[in-house]
């Protein structure tokens, strides 16, 4: 049994939705009650489509977005008032790899400041040592000597996030979130690069929260898996289960829409979700996803699931399935 | 396992790919090479005239010949060297302008645009607006008639109305910036505000500001020498082209050569600028890149 | 069975500030009458740049240096653009990846669907407007007549990528071009979105050059796979034959390197290497340098293409007991 490196409770993160010049119409409710907890050296996949907010999740746990309630504990310390200097220095602890590789890379510097400056921030070495170690970081990562020198815009996609995820492990962290981290990389590239952060794993006891909207990838390299939807956790499961027993049906819809790359491997018809993702702005009262459930009651319309210990390990948010 | 040759020997081999197609792109632009062959003429003539050039004399009023191109001027001066030597002072009339504004408006608008929404930001733009409220003219004006006519006083007057345009220009990039990957994956790695500001975001939003203060050094030398021939600038003898148009104004009927040469030299040393500018601009623009065949 | 289209030897290059893009160099396939024919591939294989050579919307730096591409028995490529203007949207449509940039967002959806119909049917404006608003329905939008008055921006990715279909199918063309259509969507809408485009195409009896680089989409909406790197075709089969019998090595290491579920806990594998560079190409086979079967051979001259079995075709040096040479 790992030791919970991450936690959050009831974790909100509300936008100010701002309609006229300065009069708050409304809240973007991003993040709303979210608990987590991830574990040592564990991989943590967090999944949901598009506006579900797990990337402002990931952001808000880390601090690099401010939550507006709720707590988040790193390794058992209370880290969510904590003071500027306080959280500059947990930074060296928790670190994040985002989507795009490209613009997540200073374009005016070369590869070797880039990395650099996750060492400068905290500890001050020589210039010759700061190289050293620059190049054994990008060695370790998979790359050579002469990108040292380059630059984001003469590197691909995959040598730039090879370039990011050096840049995040400088100083050995315990723990970073990967927003996306191989969407916007090719097939062959995105192997590699889940291989690279399975090593990694392995050598320096890293922990990842590792978000995504490609559910095959998430069911590949998690432990386990919790499913996202306007702001709630709807589903926490082992990753082998949730292929066996998903019991929300907003999980089960989402098997069924993805594309598998195996013959035969639908045989039953595949069940489509009508209407479209309710605007967190005014999500729907009580079950975020009653309007587009099949099965849902007078219950679903008003009060809200509570995520409830089913089995073993294995979460859910709703009425009909517990 | 240390490498032969210490890492930081090899620092020599960053190569700098990002200038190398500025060049190239430059290269293609035919207006662009004219603009920059023009500049670098007049940079030679700014550095080597007031040591080469001899003081040559006639009488006065003389029309354009081989002796004299460009004729003499009311005093028998050669009207060639003097447009020569106006070269110096234009050129280092538009540089220091511009330079001056950009120190003065450069890190105010970085600050402002990262800290946008803040006091900080309010403050910066409220004195901002005030200055940008001030007309060159009558500013120019104001000081001259406190701190006396002299070039140096046009330039400053150019200078203090001139530097708001550019924390503005900054201030809009440095608040783009702010939202994008980089700046965030910095601060995530625990780097300082200041630092970011400075290291990330002032270097990444300058390259409009580039094309703007190209193309303002032209301007700066057409507004000063404007002062100039408004009496407001440099005073005689200086030979600064915006003084000889207003002093040869009053012959253009008959000695048409007085004011004609030195009003040419603005209007070709303005243009280079702004063509250089523009096609500064075009070599920046990622999306203006594609090689464009002539057939 | 004459094929609706037939690319042969297609070589593109690009002029750049860098050099010469050596896009394609000689790529071949057909698309049969009602087939969905898939072309697969990672980035920078070209084949975005092959679907824009067949409807000719290139950008200005692209040469076409050889090869030939015959649509409905006519060469594609020796005709004018007022006469290829008249091909796309009619007998040709396309479907791009992000439909908010296809879309022009200052017009209505009205006068946009109106204009599109009017271009290529003899109609009065109110008879296209109720083709309009049929066409909506048709592609499963609900209260169409409402929708004729949005702005596209108003509208959700699922929804403008809907509408996309709807122009793109309304002349009924013979041939649809849909690249990456699903990419910028969630995974549920791309779910609708490839069964709305399953309907049309049975509705319509066209044929759809399908390309993408998720071999999911690929299993569940083609008949037959084109499968390209870096500007060669690598390989073509039925997709059946394809994903059972791959025989290329970059397509076996392909179907080997992608993550799925059941693939939890093993290595997933890796192809060394990286995509090359089209300025400096590799000499002859373009995938040698990752390939682990490299024999001399291969570094000299493309391999032809072999035909393995009945109709599967593979360009790669180690097919020796290809039955007949591809013409």
């Amino acid at each position: 049994m790992s030791k919970t490196l991450v936690e959050t409770r009831n974790l909100k993160k509300y936008f100010p939705f701002r309609k006229w010049l300065f009069r708050t119409v409304g809240y973007v409710k991003a993040v709303d009650g979210v608990d987590i907890d991830i574990g040592v050296k564990s991989t943590h996949g967090l999944i949901g489509e598009s506006g579900c907010g797990k990337t402002t999740l990931g952001k808000t746990i880390i601090r690099l977005i401010e939550p507006t309630d709720g707590k988040i504990f790193f390794d058992g310390v209370d880290i969510t008032s904590l003071g500027k200097k306080q959280l500059r220095k947990m930074r060296k602890h928790m670190r994040i790899v985002f989507q795009d590789p490209f613009s997540s890379l200073d374009p005016r510097m070369c590869v070797r400041d880039q990395i650099a400056e996750g060492i400068k921030a905290f500890v001050h070495l020589s210039r010759e040592e700061t190289d050293e170690e620059a190049l054994k970081l990008l060695k370790l990562v998979g790359l050579k000597e002469e990108h040292l020198w380059r630059y984001p815009h003469e590197l691909s996609g995959g040598q730039n996030q090879r370039v990011a995820i050096a840049r995040a492990i400088t100083l050995n962290p315990k723990f970073m979130v990967l927003d996306e981290p191989t969407s916007a990389l090719d097939v062959s590239v995105q192997a590699q690069t889940l291989e690279l952060l399975k090593g990694l794993q392995d050598r320096f006891n890293l922990s990842y929260l590792f978000i995504s909207h490609d559910l095959s990838v998430v069911g590949y390299i998690s432990d386990e898996i919790s499913i996202m939807y306007v702001g709630n956790i709807v589903e926490r499961v082992e990753a082998p289960k949730m292929w066996e027993n998903a019991l929300h049906p907003y999980t089960q819809f989402l098997l069924s829409a993805i594309p598998i790359p195996e013959l035969d491997a639908k045989k039953e018809k595949r069940m489509m979700l009508k209407g479209e993702v309710p605007s967190p702005v005014n999500p729907p009262p009580g079950c975020r996803f009653h309007p587009r459930c099949p099965h849902a009651t007078d219950l679903c319309k008003t009060k809200k699931p509570e995520l409830i210990e089913i089995e073993h390990k294995h979460l859910v948010a709703c009425h009909e399935a517990a | 396992m240390t490498s032969q040759t210490p890492v930081s020997r090899l620092m020599g081999k960053r190569r700098f790919g990002e200038a190398k197609i500025i060049v190239h792109v430059l290269r293609s632009d035919p207006l662009s090479i004219f603009a920059l062959a023009v500049i670098v003429l007049l940079v030679f003539t700014a550095i080597f005239t007031p040591i080469v050039a001899p003081s040559k004399t006639g009488s006065i009023f003389l029309p354009p010949s081989l002796s004299h191109p460009f004729g003499t001027d009311g005093l028998g001066r050669d009207l060639f060297i003097r447009v020569l030597l106006g070269a110096r002072i234009s050129l280092m009339v538009g540089i220091l302008v511009v330079a001056l504004s950009l120190l003065i408006g450069c890190p105010l608008g970085v600050i402002a645009g990262y800290f946008r929404g803040t006091m900080v930001d309010e403050a910066i733009m409220r004195i901002t607006d005030m200055f940008l409220a001030l007309p060159p003219l009558l500013l120019a004006i104001a000081i001259a008639a406190t701190l006396g006519y002299s070039l140096t006083n046009a330039m400053i007057a150019v200078a203090i109305s001139w530097w708001p345009w550019y924390t503005r220009l900054m201030r809009a990039q440095a608040a783009s910036l702010r939202e994008r990957p980089f700046v965030e994956a910095a601060k995530g790695l625990g780097v300082g505000e200041i630092k970011i500001v400075f290291r990330h975001i002032l270097p990444n939003s300058l390259a409009p500001i580039i094309v703007q203060a190209t193309m303002d050094i032209g301007s700066a030398i057409l507004l000063t020498s404007g002062l100039s021939f408004l009496g407001l600038g440099a005073q005689p003898p200086t030979p600064e082209w915006g003084l000889m148009v207003s002093r040869g104004r009053s012959y253009l009927g008959s000695f048409w050569w007085y004011a004609t040469f030195p009003g040419l030299a603005i209007f070709v040393t303005v243009m280079a600028f702004n063509l250089l500018g523009d096609g500064l601009r075009k070599a920046l623009d990622p999306r203006l890149r594609i090689k464009r065949r002539l057939f | 069975m004459k094929p609706l289209l037939s690319v042969r030897n297609l070589v593109l290059h690009f002029d750049t500030y860098y050099g010469t893009v050596k896009a394609l160099e000689g790529v071949s396939f057909d698309v049969q009458k009602e087939e969905v024919f898939g072309l697969v591939g990672e980035t920078g294989c070209g084949k975005t740049v092959t679907s824009l050579t067949v409807i000719k919307l290139l950008p200005e730096n692209a040469m076409i240096a050889d090869g030939e591409v015959v649509f409905k028995g006519e060469s594609l490529l020796d005709k004018s653009e007022n006469e290829m203007r008249d091909i796309r949207g009619k007998e040709i449509s396309m479907i791009f990846q992000d439909p908010s940039t296809s879309l022009n967002p200052i017009f209505k959806i009205k006068d946009q669907l109106v204009r599109v119909i009017l271009t290529h049917q003899k109609i009065s404006k109110q008879e296209a407007y109720k083709k309009g608003v049929d066409l909506l329905k048709s592609v499963g939008l609900p209260d169409p007549e409402r929708l004729m008055n949005f702005y596209p921006f108003e509208l959700s990715g699922g929804m403008q990528q809907r509408i996309m279909i709807a122009i793109a199918v309304s002349s009924n063309p013979d041939l649809l071009i849909a690249d990456e259509p699903t990419s910028n969507l969630d995974v549920t809408i791309q779910a609708q979105i490839l069964d709305l485009l399953k309907k049309c195409r049975e509705e319509t009896k066209a044929s759809v050059l399908f390309i993408t680089h998720d071999f999911g989409i690929v299993t569940e909406m083609c008949d037959r796979v084109g499968v390209m790197y870096a500007g060669n075709m690598a390989e073509i089969a039925p997709l059946r034959e394809l994903l059972t019998n791959p025989l290329h090595p970059y397509t076996k290491a392909l179907l080997l390197s992608i993550p799925t579920p059941s693939k939890r806990g093993k290595k997933l594998h890796v192809i060394n290497g990286m995509v090359p560079d089209l300025l400096k190409p590799p000499t002859g086979c373009r995938f040698h340098p990752r390939c682990p079967h490299t024999m001399d051979i291969c570094k000299t001259k493309p391999p032809p293409v072999t035909k393995v079995g009945k109709d599967h075709l593979v360009s790669c040096y180690l097919m020796e007991n290809g039955d007949t040479k591809f013409e």
